[in-house]
């Protein structure tokens, strides 16, 4: 499982917001715990919301879905997880969950992007 | 392609662990895309099957078993059945479990991190039936077939 980060400068030049990447086509049950882990590597201790780009992945199940949760979930109470580039069956299963609600859904990362950087 | 062929479905049996569930996946949604179904109807069959398989894996062999499963895709009329064997625990009281959806609600701190399998099942699937066959568990899911895609085979 493969993700990369990127700090999201903000107006006076300090990291407002890290942008991850997720390098993978299935967020599913083979993969859903060592997602969960690199994902609180990247984002522990730090600072500043995080925005998720699902743009690569094509399928999440519900082990990703939870996953996905438990990411936001372990993030600090300050922080939030906001979701970018939902593919279409990926956006099928947080709007059946309805967890399309507990998450800022933004629909591609450079709009998410835009909203953070202020 | 003969109208007939459009009644052969396809089997297959794999070990039950998660890798083994994403080829069974891998092979419905290339089967499916062979028969010029429509991307969403695919994607209703490919997560409420993904869903399905995962409770194979995690419940049913509770991911110690290596034991295997079985999966059969067979066209019938309108719709599309996909029966699932295995030979795992049943399920308890040898049913469908009815648990209700988990709910989003607003605190961070209580939101469901799983439960959600069964919801979607029985959010995508349109019929839906399970029965304790000696030591093997059956389910059946099926699945209607978009009407579009039934005009393309009665032309």
């Amino acid at each position: 499982m493969e993700l990369s980060s990127n700090p999201i400068p903000g107006p006076s030049g300090g990291a407002t917001a890290l942008m991850i990447t997720v390098h993978a086509t299935r967020i599913d049950a083979s993969v859903a715990v060592q997602f969960k882990d690199a994902m609180r590597g990247l984002t522990a201790g730090g600072a500043g919301d995080v925005i998720l780009d699902l743009s690569n992945v094509s399928f999440v199940d519900s082990s990703g879905l939870g996953a996905i949760v438990g990411a936001m979930k372990a993030l600090e109470a300050d922080r939030h997880l906001h979701l970018a580039g939902l593919t279409p069956d990926v956006d099928k299963v947080f709007r059946l969950t309805r967890m399309d609600t507990v998450f800022a859904i933004h629909a591609q990362a450079s709009d998410a992007r835009e909203t953070l950087a202020g | 392609m003969t109208d007939q062929s459009h009644n052969i479905g396809f089997a297959l049996a794999l070990r039950a662990n998660s890798l083994a569930v994403r080829t069974a996946l891998a092979d419905t949604r290339v089967w499916l895309a062979s028969r010029d179904l429509d991307e969403t109807f695919c994607s209703t069959v490919e997560i409420a099957v993904a869903e399905a398989l995962n409770n194979v894996v995690e419940h049913a062999y509770h991911r110690r078993h290596e034991a295997g499963f079985s999966l059969v895709v067979r066209p019938f009329g309108d719709t599309l059945f996909i029966e699932i064997r295995d030979k795992g625990h049943p399920m308890p009281d040898n049913r469908l479990p009815d648990t209700p959806p988990p709910e989003p609600g607003d605190n961070r701190a209580t939101l469901p991190g799983g439960g959600f399998g069964w919801h979607l099942i029985r959010s995508l699937a349109d019929t839906l039936s399970y029965r304790r066959e000696g030591e093997e568990n059956c389910l059946v899911l099926g699945f209607a077939v978009p009407a579009d895609r039934k005009q393309q085979e009665r032309r």
